[in-house]
């Protein structure tokens, strides 16, 4: 509290630079940025649709959004997906350069079948991708996701799984730009997210 | 007969103050939806806001419908590290004046076991349960498995 009056005076001092700063924040992400702190993407996966084995390299020269769930998850993740499409409605035109990846941490239950069908149920520019233990593995430690599955007996279909819910996003060369940790919430800045794709886009 | 009549005019006396007791009369419900069903199987998650319009608290204890074997209220929960888990919320005390914003990310009414998925454009009904055995039926409307919110 004492230190009030000699901060604002220091305030006042700084404000027209401060002002002037404002006006132009290159670093204003809606997300968290973070080039240069997060591996660039590198995955090997396959996609639900049909079975097709793919990399980062597929997705060369589009902006990736990459993140994890399971289709028995009822909130967070037909939300998350849900805002997705909220995001490519959004973005108009500008969604051709968008890809959505959706990775299953839950490969026991999620079929190939059935996680095709949830993701398409949302938008074609999502792809939902499973991958063996040792893919999926690879691909949470290098992003350092969390996620856990309950013990369960083969074939069991009710048991619990927790998993990270933020949003990795990548320029089109496959470098980490931002990651989106408040993009799976009913709040989430819709508006913030088109303007990052639009602007990793440009980047690329 | 008379007496017959009498005694059901006591139980009834009683009736009404544990009703009363329980607050259910002073509660509003707004805006409740469900998301469509993505797959069969799989379970689905009902949303509203509750309203406690009385004086005395309220507390929600469960839910029951026949759309599912099992109804659950569930809560949503991000840790520090951002993973997010899901677990019975237990009893949730609505105090006089208060909202409970059941939406998706924080509270959801789980559904299990589903009769049949649920199918946008229709609606099921859905009894919520309160402590002191108070019930509140809502006609639960289902939106697009796009839908955000209430809204869609």
């Amino acid at each position: 509290m004492s230190e009030g009056p000699s901060r604002r005076a220091a305030l006042a001092l700084l404000g027209g630079g401060a002002l002037a700063l404002a006006g132009c924040k290159p670093q204003d992400w809606y997300g968290t940025d973070v080039s240069g702190a997060l591996p660039d993407l590198r995955f090997s996966l396959s996609r639900a649709r049909d079975g097709k084995g793919l990399t980062q390299d597929d997705f060369r020269g589009q902006v990736v959004a990459l993140f994890f769930g399971y289709t028995y998850c009822p909130d967070i993740c037909p939300l998350t997906l849900a805002n997705m499409v909220a995001l490519t409605d959004k973005l108009g035109g500008d969604a051709a350069k968008l890809s959505v990846l959706f990775v299953t941490v839950d490969p026991d239950r999620d079929t190939p079948a059935a996680l095709s069908q949830f993701v398409a149920a949302f938008t074609p520019r999502a792809t939902g991708l499973i991958g063996t233990p040792d893919q999926l593995a690879d691909v949470t430690r290098r992003y350092r996701v969390t996620y856990k599955v309950a013990p369960h007996a083969p074939g069991a279909t009710d048991y619990a799984v927790s998993h990270g819910k933020t949003v990795y996003v990548f320029d089109g060369q496959g470098k980490a730009r931002v990651i989106w940790t408040e993009f799976a919430d009913a709040t989430a800045d819709i508006d913030g997210a088109a303007g990052d794709v639009r602007r990793i886009a440009a980047m690329a | 007969m008379k007496r017959l009549f009498a005694l059901l005019l006591v139980s009834l006396s009683l009736l009404v103050p544990a009703l009363a007791k329980a607050g259910v009369a002073d509660l509003t419900v707004e805006a409740p939806w469900a998301r469509a069903s993505l797959i069969a199987g799989r379970p689905a998650a009902a949303y509203m806001v509750l309203k406690n319009t009385g004086t005395e608290p309220v507390t929600l204890t469960g839910a029951r419908t026949p759309a599912a074997a099992m109804a659950m209220i569930h809560k949503t929960e991000t840790d520090a590290s951002g993973t997010t888990s899901m677990s019975p919320a237990g009893d949730l005390v609505i105090a006089p004046g208060a909202t409970l914003q059941i939406a998706p990310g924080g509270i959801h009414v789980m559904l299990m076991n589903l009769a049949q998925p649920l199918k946008e454009g229709t609606s099921f009904p859905l009894t919520l349960l309160f402590a002191g055995g108070g019930t509140l039926d809502v006609e639960v409307p289902v939106l697009a498995a796009t839908a955000r919110g209430p809204g869609g």
